[in-house]
C-alpha cells in the first residue's frame, strides 16, 4: 500500500511538472506559477517518499507527538476548503460568461422605440 | 397583437431552412409575426442558413444549452416588442399549422402559457419517448408543484405579461419544467392545447436522450434548493 501511495504520487507529480513545463513553454503560463507548481510537487512528492520528516517537523513544531489521524484531518480540511474556493470560482465565472453571451447574442438585435 | 416566432437552433443547419420558410406568413389575430433564431454555438452552417431566413438571428459565440437559448430568445423578443412568443423547436417536429390554434386562448385573455402538448395524442411517439415524457412529468410535479401532460414540450405559446413574470435560470433541457414550475410560482394562467408531432428519422435523433432525464432531475433539484435569483 505504501508502495503503491508512493508511485501514485510520483507519477502525479511527472505529469503535474511536465503539464506546467509545457504550458509555460507555450506562455500559457507565467514564469512564477510554473516555479510555484514544480516546487509543490516537488514537495508532494518528497513527503510521499520520505513521510518520516513530516512527523519529525510536525513533533519540533507542536513539541509533542502528533498523530497521522491529525494530519489526514488537517489535509482533509484544506482540500475541502480549496475544492470550495475552486467551485465558487469557477460557479461564479461561469455565470458571467453566460451573462456575457447572452448580453452579445442580442447586441445586434434593434430595439423597438 | 404582435407575434414573435424564436427558435432555438444548435447545429441544425439542414433542417433550419425549410422549417423558416414553412412558417405560416398569416396568422389568424396576429398583427405581425416575426421570427428570432437564436444560434447556439453551432459548428455548422446554421448561423447563415438562419441569416437568410430569420427576420432576426441571436447568435451564441459558444454553445451555452437550450434553456440558455430560449432565454436569450425571449430577451430578444422583448427587446423587438412583442405581445405573444411561440417557441418551436428547430428540427421540424412541429407542425407549424398549429401555432393559431396555440395563440387563441392567449388571445382571448383565457391563458397566459399554452403548452403544445403531444400526449394528448401520442400515435407515432416511440413507446420509449411516451414513457420518458410522463416520467419528466411526474419529476417536474415533484421539483416544482406544476403539472402538465406533455412538460417537456418544445411548442409553447407566452404571453408578454408571463415573459416579463418569470425569471427562468435554467441553461439546459431543464428550463422546459421550469417554465412550467414558474407558471404557478407566478400564478400564470396555463393551458394546453394538442399538437401534431411530425416525426422524422431527423427529428428522432434529435430529441433528449433518456439518460439526459437524471442529468435534468439534478439540475431542477438544485435550483428548487438553490431558491430563484
Amino acid at each position: 500500500m505504501i508502495i503503491a501511495t508512493k508511485i501514485i504520487a510520483i507519477f502525479l507529480a511527472v505529469m503535474v511538472i511536465s503539464k506546467t513545463f509545457y504550458d509555460y513553454k507555450r506562455k500559457r503560463e507565467s514564469l512564477t506559477m510554473f516555479l510555484f507548481w514544480t516546487l509543490a510537487w516537488i514537495f508532494i512528492a518528497y513527503v510521499a517518499l520520505v513521510p518520516g520528516i513530516f512527523y519529525s517537523f510536525a513533533t519540533k513544531m507542536a513539541d509533542q507527538n502528533v498523530g497521522t489521524g491529525t494530519f489526514v484531518g488537517l489535509a482533509f480540511i484544506f482540500l475541502f476548503f480549496i475544492t470550495y474556493r475552486i467551485y465558487m470560482k469557477a460557479h461564479r465565472l461561469e455565470q458571467q460568461i453566460r451573462d456575457i453571451v447572452m448580453r452579445i447574442g442580442i447586441k445586434d438585435i434593434e430595439e423597438k422605440k | 397583437m404582435r407575434l414573435t416566432i424564436v427558435i432555438p437552433a444548435y447545429n441544425e443547419g439542414k433542417v433550419i431552412a425549410s422549417v423558416l420558410k414553412s412558417l405560416p406568413k398569416k396568422i389568424k389575430g396576429a398583427k405581425s409575426i416575426r421570427t428570432i433564431v437564436v444560434n447556439d454555438g453551432s459548428i455548422d452552417n446554421t448561423l447563415s442558413e438562419a441569416k437568410k431566413h430569420a427576420h432576426h438571428v441571436a447568435h451564441h459565440v459558444i454553445n451555452l444549452g437550450a434553456g440558455a437559448a430560449v432565454i436569450t430568445g425571449f430577451e430578444a423578443a422583448k427587446k423587438i416588442g412583442t405581445d405573444v412568443v411561440v417557441m418551436l423547436d428547430a428540427d421540424g417536429q412541429h407542425n407549424p399549422k398549429n401555432i393559431e390554434k396555440l395563440i387563441q386562448p392567449i388571445i382571448k385573455q383565457k391563458a397566459d402559457i399554452v403548452i403544445g402538448t403531444r400526449m394528448l395524442n401520442s400515435k407515432g411517439m416511440p413507446a420509449i419517448k411516451v414513457f420518458g415524457n410522463w416520467a419528466m412529468n411526474v419529476m417536474t410535479y415533484i421539483t416544482t408543484g406544476g403539472w402538465s401532460t406533455d412538460t417537456q414540450s418544445g411548442m409553447r405559446a407566452i404571453s408578454r405579461k408571463a415573459l416579463d413574470r418569470m425569471q427562468l435560470q435554467a441553461v439546459g433541457f431543464e428550463y422546459c419544467s421550469e417554465i412550467v414550475g414558474e407558471a404557478r410560482r407566478c400564478k400564470l394562467k396555463m393551458k394546453e392545447v394538442p399538437i401534431q408531432t411530425i416525426y422524422t428519422d431527423y427529428s428522432k435523433s434529435k430529441g433528449q436522450s433518456i439518460i439526459n432525464a437524471i442529468n435534468i432531475f439534478t439540475r431542477l433539484i438544485t435550483i428548487r434548493l438553490t431558491g430563484k435569483k
